[in-house]
């Protein structure tokens, strides 16, 4: 073997170990900026650059990395704590993996971040036990869409059980606090779906031919209560009083049916009303394949 | 020739009638122009406004006069609808009203989802003319109401038992199934006996009894195969039969929150007339004196 050629191979070799070094020193670097900085952009250009980051290499090996969907929890937990909100609870067990709680719901849910395997990238933040990924994060394109269907899987089906309404609301809260942050710290688009608490958010239905027995029977479950189911008088639909504050609407546009909900401050969603009052939750659940709502369809394929 | 139909005193009589007239349709028109309501109606009907308005009976109605306007009654009532239709929704706050065509009114009994065409409000008399069936089933559920029960409780019931039936035919398929098989086998073993001549009758007997079971069993089968769709249009029914409780009760309701009582709501429409004059004449009062 000549000198020459050696020499060309240890140049290769230290080239490479080197790049390996750079690529370790890069990554601690990402790491640090991810859980020091106190700047929202450096939080997302770090989480964003960890998410897809490559630490592959010949001659070095590092034999212990976070997963790409663990960095997405880091971000969502931080920029809650950057506002002093403490609500989700990250930690990581023995084999490396990180989780995170909604500290209202105690251990009856457990959340990770899933990375979605579509075109599209991005990550479903996901309650482990039973699956439901409530909302679609994507870092690169900037933006939050909430998963409506999971939603009512999670809170008003599955946990309604073991948990409070107030418990539930004040779990919804740092969702809908760190969407509010992504939106105004760092300009995401963002759809909250049944969460809006806007009156003039809609909420469509996914099937387009509602049946207008679904609402009769509201009507006759009204029977006998306080209730009082009223007619729309410009269009088709329904509208019914909550309490003295909040009114529920139903009504029938060009394309599709929408759900609506007015209140004096806007602080009402739909999903509150789902959650609050027995009468819409019981007709809602029983109803369901035709009063289902509509997320986001470019992310949530039904 | 009398004196009474001398040539001057037709013409008298022909001058002071249509004196009479003048003056009538002069006074129905200051009153429409400054909208006296009040007026109006007792020019429209001056007997009724004696007997109710002033309790004086026996005044005759000029009806050649007031025959006079006959033509203008949509427009007169439609003019007067203005007023009335304000004053009836602070006393029946649950009626609407659509004017189908000029001057007449359709009366709905609430907003409400899947309300009902009570009947028609009679704008020149100040009366509600309600359709006899739907004022019929309220005043029948009202009745029912003081018993606890709704006007189709009892239908629906029958409905619901037969539902109920349907689904133990269906639920049950795989006993008769079962018990289809076992008579099969029975059926071939009576059959298959070669029994003394004598007891040939016994095993008739014992056959046919076997093969009525079977047919019983295989009516049931096809009560079954239909029962599913049965079923459907029987709770469909029963959503129709619900909603008119509902509607009803809705109406109940209305009616309690403003009058109390069904009785009151009824007296009320027979006292509608000289109730609304009286509160033309108030308020004509106070704009009098402002």
């Amino acid at each position: 073997m000549s000198n020459e050629k050696i020499t060309t191979q240890m140049n290769t070799f230290t080239d490479t170990l080197k790049a390996g070094l750079d690529a370790g020193e890069t990554y601690v670097d990402l790491i640090n900026q991810l859980i020091e900085t106190d700047d929202a952009e450096q939080l997302l250009g770090a989480a964003n650059k960890l998410s897809v980051y490559e630490l592959k290499n010949d001659f070095v090996k590092y034999p212990f990395q976070y997963q790409p969907q663990d960095y997405y929890l880091v971000l969502a937990s931080r920029l809650l704590q950057f506002h002093n909100n403490e609500s989700l609870e990250t930690s990581i067990d023995d084999a490396g993996a990180v989780s995170a709680r909604l500290n209202q719901l105690g251990n009856s849910a457990k959340f990770q971040f899933v990375m979605d395997k579509s075109k599209n990238g991005g990550a479903l933040f996901t309650e482990t036990k039973t699956n439901e990924a409530l909302f679609y994060l994507n870092l690169q394109k900037r933006m939050m869409r909430f998963n409506n269907r999971s939603l009512v899987n999670l809170f008003v089906e599955k946990l309604s059980e073991v948990t409070t309404i107030i418990q539930i609301q004040q779990a919804i809260n740092p969702l809908m606090t760190l969407a509010h942050y992504l939106q105004t710290d760092l300009g995401f688009s963002v759809d909250l779906g049944i969460l809006d608490t806007s009156n003039a958010a809609k909420y469509y239905l996914l099937n387009k031919h509602m049946g207008l027995e679904v609402i009769d029977k509201l009507f006759v479950s009204t029977e006998g209560t306080d209730y009082m189911l009223m007619n729309l008088t410009n269009e088709t639909g329904m509208s019914l009083q909550m309490d003295s504050n909040s009114k529920l609407t139903l009504s029938s546009g060009r394309e599709s049916w929408a759900f609506s909900v007015s209140d004096e401050k806007e602080a009402v969603s739909f999903f509150d009303i789902l959650i609050r009052f027995k009468l819409i939750r019981t007709w809602f659940m029983d109803n369901r394949a035709s009063l289902e709502i509509k997320s986001d369809p470019m992310i949530f394929k039904e | 020739m009398t004196e009474e139909n001398s040539q001057e005193n037709v013409i008298d009589v022909i001058s002071d009638q249509i004196t009479i007239k003048m003056q009538y349709l002069q006074n129905l028109q200051a009153a429409v122009s400054n909208h006296d309501d009040k007026l109006v109606y007792s020019l429209l009907d001056s007997r009724r406004y004696a007997s109710e308005i002033l309790h004086t009976e026996n005044v005759e109605n000029d009806v050649t006069v007031a025959s006079l306007v006959d033509n203008l009654s949509d427009e007169l009532s439609h003019y007067l609808s203005a007023n009335i239709i304000k004053y009836l929704g602070h006393r029946y706050p649950f009626f609407y009203y659509e004017e189908f065509k000029q001057g007449h009114f359709r009366v709905y009994f609430g907003n409400w989802w899947d309300r009902r065409e009570f009947g028609e409000l009679d704008v020149l008399n100040v009366r509600f003319i309600f359709d006899e069936t739907e004022y019929e089933k309220l005043s029948t559920s009202f009745a029912l109401s003081k018993e606890s029960k709704r006007y189709n409780t009892a239908k629906i019931d029958q409905i619901s038992e037969e539902n109920d039936h349907l689904q133990d035919l269906i639920d049950s398929q795989a006993t008769r199934e079962a018990k289809k098989n076992e008579i099969q086998e029975e059926l071939k073993e009576v059959n298959n006996k070669n029994g003394m001549p004598w007891e040939s009758g016994k095993q008739k007997e014992a056959r046919q009894e076997l093969i009525d079971q079977l047919s019983d069993l295989e009516d049931q089968d096809d009560q079954a195969r239909g029962a599913k769709k049965q079923i459907k249009d029987n709770e469909a029914k029963v959503l129709v039969l619900s909603k008119e409780n509902t509607i009803l009760s809705y109406e109940q309701k209305s009616i309690i929150d403003t009058f109390k009582n069904f009785e009151t709501f009824e007296a009320a429409n027979r006292s509608l007339y000289a109730d609304y004059l009286a509160f033309l004449s108030s308020e004509k009062q106070v704009t009098d004196h402002e």
